[in-house]
């Protein structure tokens, strides 16, 4: 089969001994009856073979300066992978104390003992405890309910007994 | 008598641990690498920046070479990778200074002159045709550049070379194509 159109792309790999098989043929019977794509491939070959030579020609740089620098930036490549862990273990401790003391200061604000006002209060209610001799009573504080409703007991009938002495 | 390792071999070797194998590798690669890369960029500062990179990344990813490819393939994956991460990474910066970019591609004296001495004459010719290859070749996408490096100097297959820019092989070919065309008509009117 034949091409519908000049194989451009193919010219160059087709110089350079890339294609294989049935594009290889096709490409090689459509050079024999193409002018044109024989004319270009000429062209190609010769250009391809000036730019190999002017290639070689680009500057170079010098060998042992190149290598020098090489060995300098990967040294301290590895100087610096061999150190990543120091500013890390610095964040690290400043983050592990800042925790600790947040924690000390909730631990000290939960577990903090009664502060000198409530001292002085609890003090002051025990000295009017003291001083109250009724509390000295435990048993009339047990009976406290019977005292506070002593009112409520109901009255001797005092006519019958009046009316006995009379 | 001690029979020359491949590049496979070596790579091999350098994800063993060998540093012989790197050092020979980098002797073997560092010219081409850095011709690449430079002419990728246009630009030889970065081409030798990158082309180091190149190395370093190499050094510590030589266990990934499966040998699935050649290993040029494979490295000169991670080459035209870097490049384009250059590319990317100095896009805004070159359109802040144009004249930069400009000055950067036109005919600044190499930063280190080749290291063998043919003589003036000949080196100040050479210097000439190196110019106006690096003026032409500037004038290619960066794509072109690449297809046409990778398939002159480093004689790369079509199939290669898009394993390389990671696209279809008809692809590669266009740029090959396209790329070396433009080259003979820039090189045909100087």
């Amino acid at each position: 089969m034949m091409f519908a159109k000049h194989p451009e792309t193919l010219l160059i790999p087709h110089l350079c001994g890339e294609l294989e098989g049935a594009e290889r043929a096709r490409v090689a019977a459509h050079l024999e009856g193409c002018d044109r794509c024989r004319s270009e491939c000429d062209t190609l070959s010769a250009t391809i073979g000036t730019l190999r030579q002017k290639i070689a020609d680009l500057p170079m740089p010098d060998a042992a300066g190149y290598r020098a620098e090489l060995r300098r930036k990967m040294a301290s490549r590895q100087e610096r992978k061999r150190s990543w862990w120091r500013p890390t273990l610095i964040a690290a401790s400043f983050a592990t104390a800042g925790v600790a003391v947040v924690i000390m200061i909730g631990w000290f604000s939960l577990h903090r003992g009664p502060n000198v006002d409530q001292l002085a209060l609890a003090d002051a209610d025990l000295g009017m405890l003291r001083a109250y001799p009724v509390v000295e009573k435990m048993d009339l504080l047990e009976n406290y309910d019977v005292i506070e409703h002593l009112d409520d007991l109901n009255a001797p009938p005092t006519d019958t007994t009046d009316a006995r002495h009379s | 008598m001690s029979v020359e390792r491949t590049d496979e071999e070596l790579c091999r070797a350098i994800a063993a641990g060998d540093a012989g194998a790197f050092d020979q590798l980098v002797e073997r690669y560092q010219t081409r690498t850095f011709r690449m890369a430079a002419t990728i960029l246009a630009n030889e500062a970065d081409g030798r920046d990158v082309s180091q990179e190149a190395f370093i990344r190499l050094y510590e990813n030589a266990h990934r070479f499966d040998g699935r490819s050649r290993f040029s393939t494979w490295f000169h994956r991670i080459v035209v990778n870097l490049c384009i991460d250059n590319q990317r990474r100095n896009r805004w910066w070159r359109k802040m200074v144009p004249l930069l970019g400009k000055s950067e591609e036109g005919d600044e004296a190499p930063i280190d002159p080749p290291s063998d001495d043919p003589g003036p004459e000949l080196e100040a010719i050479r210097k000439q045709a190196a110019g106006k290859l690096q003026e032409a070749l500037s004038g290619l996408s960066p794509s072109q550049r690449a297809a046409v490096m990778l398939s002159v100097q480093e004689d790369l297959s079509s199939r290669e070379i898009a394993a390389v820019l990671k696209c279809s092989e008809a692809t590669a070919r266009v740029h090959l194509h396209r790329g070396v065309t433009r080259l003979m008509k820039t090189m045909k009117e100087a």
